[in-house]
């Protein structure tokens, strides 16, 4: 990737995506080490900064000798202030930009940004792949974790950062509760939800292979699933994309423009099947996510996978799950008995899906467990199961 | 004992008024960027036989804690009676049991210091004290005019009086030898006195080779990370700092990477405050509602990404969820789930004594310097930190106004070795100073600011034992 790509990586980021990109970050998102992504982004800075109408703020990190108390001392810097921090330093040792954004950041927003890039990795699910895909997917390539680097290797060095033309009303709109953090690259669940959007490519349009990430991601053997799952048109992922918890909404947004040409012929055969399933939406994004970068493929990318890869990554969960599920019936002595019991079910979901329900529904058959308990066994003398004080024993006053 | 900041900061900087900013945003350092930095590796020596000592076994409590004081008499009368000898043998005569001592005659004796101290807390006074009376606020210090200092050994105890004992720091529970002779009322009055003397210290020239590289350890108390969850600016700087990250490269070359260790010496989690909520229903007895496990959560993260990339040594504080009686064993590996099986992550107790690259440290997380504090008038911690190593013990005002474990067999805060690095966590400022003994005995002497309320790290040069203070803003 050459300078002036990842220049336009970081004007999209910061411009369009309104991201806070640090140096930590951008180093992991770019996969390049971190005295590079540095003077990068005062490159950027500096080239975009006076002559775009679209402005951005920068704040700088120095360190050196105070000469308040003679103290070695490390602090950031806002812009403002750059050239009036000479006079409280008698010695600079280092000087370099700390982090982009489009507006003047809070402390508290500063710090999350390069926490989120790291809290991602454990929370991102992966695509379930299909037996397809992994057979065809071969070569071990490390995926350009910046995905919209790859249109631009396509078509042209521009990122049209336009958003998807085709909007469906009903996407899904579980993203946007997502927070802005969740959105910061895991170039690893990238690559992995490309790898397995790529199967549904591969079986129509037999695109070369590349291996996203299969660090023992579960292969859930449905194929029927997965089929669904082929079913997302294009265009509502794009949109859908945007809101995707899983990062990288940046690039599926550059992917999709980009690729959109090529991914929507692809796609179209696609686009003919029905979509209901609201749950597997999820991860049709991914998979239309891999579908994009599916195109760019035999772009090498020197933006490698990032070190996190090796992390965990989160998997899509697919399969048969034993849940709690209650009941009740009269039984012979007349009672009404509620009880509990476990039972096997399917489920196909994401586990950024699965834990909003999946609380609600234990918090649910929390409620109900006492209530259960207390009516199945005659009551014990006295015992009442919300009594916290002494004072209730006297009554309401 | 000079206490000024040594900063020998090794970076060269480049005046602030001479460079442009733009040369240094910009310095790409091509020929530069891709050369790897690692980091500099030392060893570490955990010293079983004072770990051993320090890890309570079996925990009971159920023993007396005059063995305590009994052993240390046993242990440390002999080195201060030699003291004693070497110093006044000439003219002044050993008086065994202070029972005999006789009226009149110039003699010395040895015993353990006991302190009778208006103002310090006493549990018969709490126990007699009648119900509806408020518990007195505590005090910051107990030291008062009228105090008494009592001298004891196994056969009796004598008053000690005279104008030379203001000068000197005496506490509670150091044994010391007393020159002088008995007055008419019983009291014996001092000329002089004597300590137990600085012990030897092992490889005394071991740090002295110029060739060798710098290498850093840094030592931090005091982050006291809070319930708002907020991880603040400072502490992701320095997190950036320590792991390489922050920096340009000419200073991630010479300084940081050098930092090869760093130890935490207390206080990663701030005192819980219970804020009372009238409109919360009371419970009685403890209400785990109210406990919050964020700053744990925040503390785990935090650890999780520092260890990842550089060893750390943690040792528990006053407000962190260990012991709450000396020695404070090491914070449970399952309270830090992330990070507490990680091989670079070493729980350690408080105090800690440990070995990197053959320079011993010894180390607390304040609370034994903060209770000594409390008997002196003057407010010289740092000479408090010194007085502890003439009296070869870490924390002589235990167990009698510092909470510490009935001890039967061994004494765990005696010092028998002399450091290299002595180093008290989460005190007021950063203060530092190099004691020089007569046998070529070095120590470092350091007080630690508390993070949370300064920003300050320090990083010691293992070679010179040189300190070196950042500020993180």
């Amino acid at each position: 990737m050459t300078i002036t790509e990842q220049l336009e990586i970081i004007k999209q980021l910061v411009l369009k995506e309104r991201k806070i990109v640090t140096y930590e970050w951008l180093s992991k998102y770019l996969n390049i080490h971190v005295n590079e992504a540095k003077p990068l982004l005062y490159k950027f800075v500096s080239e975009y900064g006076s002559s775009n109408k679209e402005s951005f703020y920068t704040v700088y990190c120095i360190s050196g000798v105070s000469t308040i108390n003679d103290q070695h001392t490390v602090t950031l810097i806002y812009q403002e202030n750059l050239e009036n921090i000479r006079k409280d330093f008698s010695k600079v040792s280092s000087l370099h930009v700390y982090s982009v954004q489009p507006k003047c950041p809070t402390e508290a927003e500063l710090v999350k940004a390069n926490q989120g890039s790291i809290d991602k990795v454990s929370t991102e699910p992966v695509l379930p792949s299909n037996t397809n895909r992994e057979v065809t997917l071969t070569a071990n390539k490390k995926e350009s974790s910046n995905t919209s680097i790859k249109p631009n290797e396509k078509e042209s060095e521009k990122v049209n950062p336009t958003q998807p033309e085709i909007s469906k009303p009903n996407t899904v709109t579980i993203k946007s509760a997502f927070s802005k953090e969740k959105q910061l690259i895991n170039k690893q669940n990238d690559d992995s939800h490309l790898g397995k959007a790529t199967s549904h490519e591969i079986e129509t349009s037999k695109e070369e292979q590349e291996d996203r990430q299969s660090e023992g991601k579960q292969f859930v053997n449905q194929q029927k699933n997965d089929k669904t799952e082929d079913i997302v048109p294009q265009d509502e992922s794009k949109t859908s994309n945007k809101k995707s918890k899983k990062r990288k909404s940046d690039e599926c947004e550059s992917n999709l423009d980009e690729a959109s040409k090529e991914g929507r012929v692809n796609n179209k055969q696609k686009n003919d099947l029905d979509l209901q399933n609201t749950t597997e939406k999820f991860m049709t994004i991914m998979t239309i996510d891999n579908a994009e970068k599916d195109q760019p493929q035999e772009k090498q990318s020197a933006v490698s996978a990032s070190p996190d890869q090796q992390s965990a990554l989160p998997t899509k969960k697919r399969g048969r799950r034993q849940t709690l599920k209650f009941r009740s019936y009269v039984n012979e002595k007349g009672y009404t008995v509620r009880e509990n019991y476990h039972e096997w079910e399917s489920f196909s979901e994401d586990e950024s899906v699965l834990e909003p329900p999946a609380k609600k529904s234990q918090k649910a058959i929390k409620a109900q467990e006492p209530k259960g308990v207390a009516k199945r066994v005659k009551k014990k003398k006295g015992d009442n199961g919300s009594q916290k004080s002494l004072l209730n024993f006297f009554g309401k006053k | 004992m000079n206490k000024i900041n040594e900063n020998s900061f090794p970076v060269e900087g480049l005046a602030a008024s001479d460079i442009s900013f733009e040369q240094l945003l910009s310095k790409t350092a091509e020929e530069k960027a891709n050369v790897e930095i690692n980091r500099v590796k030392i060893s570490y020596n955990d010293m079983p036989e004072y770990r051993d000592k320090l890890n309570i076994k079996k925990n009971s409590s159920r023993k007396q804690y005059a063995s305590i004081y009994f052993i240390r008499y046993e242990e440390l009368s002999p080195i201060v009676l030699n003291a004693a000898k070497v110093k006044w043998n000439t003219g002044a005569s050993h008086v065994d049991k202070i029972l005999e001592v006789k009226p009149d005659t110039l003699c010395y004796i040895v015993g353990t210091v006991y302190m009778e101290m208006q103002y310090k807390p006493n549990i018969l006074a709490e126990v007699s004290r009648d119900d509806w009376e408020p518990i007195p606020p505590p005090r910051e210090k107990y030291y008062s005019d009228t105090d008494e200092i009592w001298l004891e050994d196994d056969s009796g105890r004598i008053k000690l009086v005279g104008d030379s004992l203001k000068k000197e720091v005496i506490i509670s529970g150091i044994i010391m030898a007393a020159l002088g002779k008995e007055n008419s009322q019983g009291d014996f009055e001092i000329l002089d006195i004597c300590f137990a003397g600085l012990p030897e210290q092992i490889n005394t020239t071991v740090r002295m080779d110029a060739d060798d590289d710098d290498k850093y350890v840094a030592l931090i108390s005091g982050m006291n990370l809070d319930t708002d969850g907020a991880l603040e600016t400072r502490l992701q700087l320095m997190l950036e700092y320590l792991t390489g990250g922050l920096g340009s490269f000419p200073e991630q070359q010479n300084f940081s990477s050098k930092i090869s260790r760093i130890i935490i010496a207390g206080n990663s989690l701030a005192e819980v405050k219970v804020v009372p909520d009238d409109k919360k229903q009371k419970k009685y007895g403890y209400d785990n509602s109210s406990y919050d496990a964020e700053p744990r959560i925040q503390l785990d993260n935090f650890l999780e990404k520092l260890c990842s990339l550089l060893p750390t040594h943690m040792m528990p504080g006053n407000h962190d969820p260990a012991d709450f009686t000396l020695p404070q064993q090491p914070i449970h590996p399952n309270l830090l789930p992330k990070v507490g099986r990680n091989p670079n992550f070493h729980g350690v107790t408080n105090p800690y004594w440990c070995e990197l690259d053959d320079v011993v440290f010894l180390g607390t997380s304040g609370q034994t310097i903060d209770d000594m504090y409390k008997y002196i008038e003057s407010e010289d911690r740092i000479a408090i930190a010194e007085r502890t190593l003439y009296w070869r013990h870490i924390a002589p005002s235990a167990p009698d106004t510092l909470w510490c474990y009935p001890f039967e067999r061994y004494d765990p805060f005696i010092i028998n070795q002399m450091p290299h690095v002595y180093f008290i966590g989460n005190q007021k400022e950063f203060a530092t100073s190099l004691i020089e003994g007569p046998n070529q005995q070095r120590t470092r002497i350091i007080l630690l600011p508390s993070f949370s309320e300064s920003g300050v790290v320090v990083l010691l040069n293992l070679k010179n034992l040189k300190c070196h203070t950042t500020c993180f803003k």
